[in-house]
């Protein structure tokens, strides 16, 4: 990597470890990206919002990037162009073309009341979405209305310069385990639908009071991932009953993304998540949801463990450390994703749930922020994919779905209202 | 503030019915266009842009004109031994009728399309083989086989032109027609050439074709099939 401090000169660096494959898994119609986005309790000025990104975007160097081809593998470098604002779209996690929108790889988009970019995965995950556009909204609001709001929790000091733990490739640092790993994984049930046209997604959010939301869960002993998950896989194992009329069913599994920066104590703003996976075999017998509970608390608490992150990790870096795979060039390892991408993908997942948690901002800037939804884009196979977060006591649960029917979106939140929560729906369904 | 009387969950003042069962709002309040940004979602859809065809197709041209110009002064100026050059210009020539000059044309026009493919196969096999200098039987057969084709693919554009027809309903037609060459085409390039084997070559290439729209035919009418085709391939 060539200097990173200075801020005009530039640098470059190599894509971390897991962003490495999104490159290969990119097609004309669809990336993988994400959505993080701000509700305010006001308008959007668009030129102010613009010049708050100007004045934001020196303090993230590794999101100021493009993508490059080198010979064996992409690389990102410092993108000279200056990031636009842009009115909102109907069709979040729109497909990411790298020559496009001055070559950046996020998108900032306004609309009402609301601040939202959208992130191509390869410059990090959700967490580094949420402190990006968490300093961003903190910027607009000084500039509005002239307050200070004093950096902490999701919103970095834009005075400051970006230290080497943020950029690091934390994958790297941390990978060690001598265990090895084994992927090797059963092709589960996927909720059949009808296709949405290309470039479109079914977005509903539902938002949910987090008090009650928090009381429930901690009534039945668990956390809200745990909780949501379990809901999520009662849902789709009464779909595939209805759906499917054979005796033998397919196994039923949640994918959820982990985030390692709490176990492994690192600052990284790049990507640093590993994906565990919960799964049911509906074979074995009909699941209360109470059963379903227990199985996902227990899968998920047992793999939730630093050895076992480690572990998986390591298995992750193997591939990129294999003088094999590195000594061949760029465009075969394209292809062998692309293609192991167009088979595999999403075959060993029915769905996928996403938290990005509490996210927490100063007190400053809470009377202006009404709430923070996160949305996973949209996926080939699973038919409904989650993202959760939670913010001002208001917690968002989005549906990115690239079918046209919400059966699972109806099905999960009227299990909540009959457990007596109050939901409130929003969507771009017309 | 209102409420689904189906589902239970509280809807956008904005919305025109329910996200989740499409339970109609009785009196919804709709906003103008003025209005608009008080509505969650955007109503524009991002779409990608079209590639300029003619653009593309002056890139290809040049790409495929840079090598002929070469060529064509080597064989000129320093290897003459013989008309070498003109395989590659005609070779390129063929594959610029064919798959370049339908990007030209405002509009696609299938017959003309089809006049000058004919043509150009024609004159293209001829050239090669008055070259080379082949065996009659070759020119023959080559110029059975393209009329063949040709006459298969008028009947082909005509039919598809006549009214509208489903994918599965065109693709068995391709099928049969490839089916039907082969036959023929065995026929013919025994006949002229004096050798029955080419007319076995004919039948086992027409097997092939039979077998993979039995396997296509299938496909279509199970559902299993269809579902997992589908998944897998993701159409």
């Amino acid at each position: 990597m060539s200097d990173i401090t200075g801020e005009k000169k530039s640098f470059w660096f190599a894509l971390d470890n897991a962003a490495k494959i999104f490159p290969g898994q990119n097609s004309k119609t669809w990336s993988n990206s994400f959505r993080v986005c701000y509700e305010l309790n006001e308008k959007i000025d668009p030129e102010l919002l613009q010049q708050a990104l100007l004045e934001v975007i020196p303090r993230f160097p590794c999101y100021n990037v493009r993508i490059r081809h080198g010979f064996f593998w992409f690389y990102l470098e410092t993108n000279k162009n200056k990031p636009v604002v842009m009115q909102d779209i109907k069709n979040p996690c729109y497909r990411v073309k790298f020559n496009e929108n001055g070559r950046f790889l996020f998108k900032v988009y306004y609309h009402g009341s609301r601040i939202a970019i959208d992130c191509y995965h390869v410059l990090t995950d959700g967490c580094g979405g949420k402190i990006f556009l968490s300093t961003l909204v903190a910027r607009y609001l000084e500039l509005k209305h002239g307050i200070v709001i004093p950096p902490g929790q999701s919103v970095l000091d834009i005075h400051s310069s970006c230290s080497a733990a943020e950029l690091e490739d934390s994958f790297v640092k941390y990978a060690d385990s001598k265990a090895k790993f084994s992927r090797r994984d059963k092709f589960v049930y996927h909720a059949n639908g009808t296709k949405m046209p290309y470039h479109t997604v079914n977005v509903t959010s539902g938002i949910i009071p987090f008090d009650d939301f928090h009381k429930l869960t901690k009534a039945y002993g668990v956390t809200v991932t745990e909780f949501l998950a379990a809901l999520m896989l009662q849902v789709l194992i009464e779909k595939q009953n209805t759906d499917s009329k054979k005796r033998r069913k397919r196994e039923v599994s949640i994918q959820i993304p982990v985030d390692l920066r709490r176990t492994f104590n690192s600052q990284t703003l790049r990507n640093f998540t590993i994906c565990m996976r919960v799964k049911v075999d509906p074979n074995k017998g009909d699941y209360s949801f109470d059963e379903l509970l227990t199985q996902v608390k227990y899968q998920l608490r047992l793999a939730n463990d630093p050895k076992e992150h480690n572990m998986m990790i390591t298995a992750n870096m193997g591939i990129e450390r294999n003088p094999i795979v590195r000594a061949l060039p760029l465009f075969i390892k394209n292809a062998g994703v692309s293609i192991s991408f167009f088979f595999t993908a999403e075959q060993t997942t029915s769905s996928l749930i996403t938290n990005l948690g509490s996210v927490d901002i100063p007190k400053e800037m809470l009377p202006y922020v009404n709430k923070f939804i996160f949305m996973p884009a949209p996926g080939k196979l699973n038919a409904a994919r989650c993202g959760v977060a939670t913010c001002n006591n208001n917690l968002v649960i989005t549906f990115s779905n690239s079918f046209a029917e919400s059966d699972i979106e109806r099905s999960f939140f009227v299990r909540l209202v009959k457990m007596g929560l109050h939901v409130k729906i929003e969507s771009n369904r017309e | 503030m209102s409420y689904c009387v189906n589902c239970g969950v509280e809807l956008d003042p904005t919305a025109k019915k329910c996200a989740l069962c499409s339970t109609p709002v009785i009196n919804p309040n709709v906003k103008s266009e003025k209005e608009n940004d008080s509505t969650p979602f955007s109503d524009k859809l991002a779409t990608p842009k079209n590639m300029q065809r003619k653009f593309v197709a002056c890139i290809i041209t040049m790409i495929m004109l840079i090598p002929n110009i070469v060529l064509s002064l080597v064989n000129i100026f320093f290897f003459r031994g013989n008309f070498w050059s003109v395989y590659v210009s005609s070779t390129s020539l063929l594959l610029w009728i064919v798959f370049v000059f339908p990007f030209i044309t405002k509009k696609l026009r299938p017959y003309l399309m089809w006049a000058f493919d004919t043509a150009m196969g024609i004159a293209y096999s001829f050239i090669i083989v008055a070259i080379s200098a082949g065996a009659a039987y070759i020119w023959q057969s080559i110029a059975s086989l393209i009329g063949m084709i040709s006459a298969a693919s008028l009947l082909f554009i005509i039919w598809v032109r006549h009214k509208k027809r489903a994918v599965s309903a065109v693709i068995v037609h391709l099928i049969v027609d490839a089916m039907i060459i082969s036959v023929l085409s065995g026929v013919l390039t025994s006949h002229f050439s004096s050798n029955a084997n080419w007319f076995v070559v004919g039948l086992i290439c027409s097997l092939c074709f039979a077998a993979f729209l039995g396997f296509g035919i299938y496909c279509d009418r199970s559902k299993h099939m269809r579902a997992w085709i589908k998944k897998v391939f993701y159409i």
